[in-house]
């Protein structure tokens, strides 16, 4: 294959032209019975990314949808693919792909709560789960199958998914997934789907390398896209607090608790081991916090999901396992106890506040050396990160 | 948004300037940057506002730049009209930033350069400094009160240029 460097400086991703703003779910066209599911989930108007994606995909192109992080992307394609679907059909005509186990199992329920009144078989197939179980549910036929690349890949490898009737590829976080730590897996599950395979793309961040990479698994496709400088949301306030060092960032965290048991809040660290710490950190001073990352048994991870969106937990200390596409709407506030590695992250990890439309807080510690980084994504984003006022309560 | 000028502005040494009252023909320019070289190319935030002929109106430039992942610049204008001017006058005279003097601020560094330009009248300032991390950088610069009404004079600007920008090109996420 040859690389034309002057042609690829030329390429430009826009929104493309021919895409308009369907305003209200009824004007696109939808089946009665996942009409019905849409207004018994709660939704009444449909959010920008689902005014105008929803109808390119189901005009049966490729799309590439980018939208800001909690404003309907997930309901977005589980509404087109529940609309694509022939639920007579027993197979797995959807298949929907997502970064970690979490995300997966989420996805799967709010396909199951849209598709309420359609009678979908939606399995999630994930890692950490009994594989005779997964074998026993993709036996009996699922209509959409919603799962992380590594089992998934599997289980098309087993032929216990069936890919013979896959009409629609998701992938969700396509950015993350189509990183290096995902790319071979994807790659092998997308060369066992039919050729006809329509391709959605989908994420809050698709940064230029990676929409020029989707020219290779796509087909003349839709672009739905957001400048990096509308990514930010206007309801979510991000603060940043200088401390000389990293030892001063436990002190403001513990003189933050209060605050952050208002509602619900999320602390990232950049490593499992920097969870565990502070976590630990955080009991010993008697102070109640959750903690999740990639290590920890699917069984444990399950049970702390399940706890914190119950609100039985308030305060979940994680990694950037929990940065991407996790909807917990009590969330409303986040704090970057280390800033993230990637401009990217970080759009991801204050997204898990101020979900469709809510008001949130993030607030970021910072090093003298990390405040130079801080900076460079503010500036990136076209966004404001000012210094923390005092009053953060009244603001949550 | 077009409220009187407040008291404390009037009291600004010779008081003679009132954005309310001045012509607002007069040359009116403000043009701020902030911007690095480093690996992801040349990043930069800048945005410029200059009053057009008559002054009924000022052209709004808008750009922002990086080669981050493959990302290139994005440019926007846009008009506003003769009362927001008079506002982002206020803006300036009560921030009393023409008052100031940027020799005593920090150099610009390998982190990076901020320009504030403003043509008031006939006052007409052009100041440069590094990038300012927190407040603190301020308070331990040389002139701490000097770079504090900067600090906060760019704060207010691109929280306005931004809220404009914001309301004319981006679509609502949600409805």
């Amino acid at each position: 294959m040859s690389f034309d460097s002057k042609a690829d400086a030329q390429l430009e991703f826009d929104t493309s032209k021919d895409v308009e703003a369907v305003p209200t779910f009824e004007a696109m066209g939808l089946k009665e019975d996942l009409l019905r599911g849409i207004y018994a989930y709660g939704y009444e108007t449909p959010s920008a990314v689902q005014s105008r994606a929803i109808v390119q995909i189901l005009k049966g192109r490729d799309t590439i949808a980018q939208a800001q992080s909690g404003t309907g992307k997930t309901a977005t394609f589980s509404i087109s693919l529940l609309q694509t679907i022939d639920t007579k059909v027993r197979e797995t005509q959807a298949l929907v792909l997502s970064p970690t186990r979490e995300l997966a199992v989420q996805i799967q329920n709010v396909v199951l709560a849209l598709g309420n009144y359609m009678n979908v078989q939606c399995h999630a197939c994930i890692g950490g789960t009994s594989i005779s179980e997964d074998i026993r549910k993709l036996d009996y036929g699922q209509h959409v199958v919603s799962g992380t690349p590594g089992r998934v890949a599997d289980m098309i490898r087993r032929r216990n998914l069936r890919t013979r009737n896959i009409k629609m590829l998701i992938l969700d976080e396509a950015d993350e997934l189509l990183d290096r730590g995902f790319q071979d897996q994807i790659y092998d599950v997308y060369r066992y789907l039919p050729p006809s395979t329509q391709v959605i793309v989908v994420s809050a961040t698709l940064p230029y390398d990676v929409l020029e990479m989707t020219n290779k698994f796509t087909t003349d496709p839709v672009r739905i896209l957001v400048k990096r400088d509308e990514l930010t949301l206007e309801g979510l306030k991000q603060y940043f607090i200088a401390v000389e060092k990293e030892d001063w960032k436990f002190d403001t965290l513990c003189d933050l608790y209060e605050t952050l048991t208002i509602t619900q809040a999320v602390i990232f660290c950049n490593t499992r081991k920097k969870v565990d710490w502070l976590a630990d950190k955080m009991r010993e001073a008697n102070f109640t916090v959750a903690s999740m990352h990639g290590d920890m048994p699917q069984k444990e991870r399950d049970s702390i999901m399940q706890d914190f969106r119950q609100g039985n937990s308030r305060v979940l200390i994680s990694t950037d396992v929990w940065a991407r596409g996790i909807d917990v709407q009590q969330v409303s506030l986040v704090i970057n106890y280390d800033l993230p590695m990637n401009r990217e992250n970080y759009i991801h990890r204050i997204g898990r506040s101020g979900r469709f439309g809510r008001k949130g807080v993030a607030i970021n510690f910072v090093t003298a050396e990390d405040v130079t980084i801080l900076r460079d994504i503010e500036q990136y984003y076209s966004t404001q990160i000012d210094e923390m006022p005092m009053n953060v309560s009244e603001m949550v | 948004m077009a409220s009187a000028v407040t008291a404390s502005a009037m009291q600004v040494e010779g008081a003679e300037y009132d954005p309310k009252t001045a012509d607002r023909a007069e040359p009116f320019y403000v043009r701020y940057y902030s911007g690095h070289a480093g690996k992801f190319g040349h990043e930069f935030l800048e945005f410029d506002v200059r009053v057009q002929g008559d002054g009924r109106s000022a052209l709004v430039r808008y750009a922002n730049n990086s080669n981050y992942r493959n990302d290139s610049l994005i440019r926007k204008e846009m008009s506003i009209s003769a009362l927001l001017v008079q506002q982002l006058k206020k803006m300036i005279v009560d921030a009393e930033i023409l008052k100031e003097d940027d020799s005593k601020w920090p150099e610009k560094n390998a982190d990076g350069k901020q320009e504030l330009e403003i043509r008031l009248g006939n006052e007409h300032i052009s100041f440069v400094t590094s990038k300012i991390g927190s407040l603190n950088d301020v308070q331990k610069s040389d002139d701490p009160e000097g770079l504090r009404v900067f600090y906060y004079l760019v704060q207010d600007l691109k929280a306005l240029i931004f809220s404009l920008i914001a309301l004319q090109f981006k679509i609502k996420p949600i409805q």
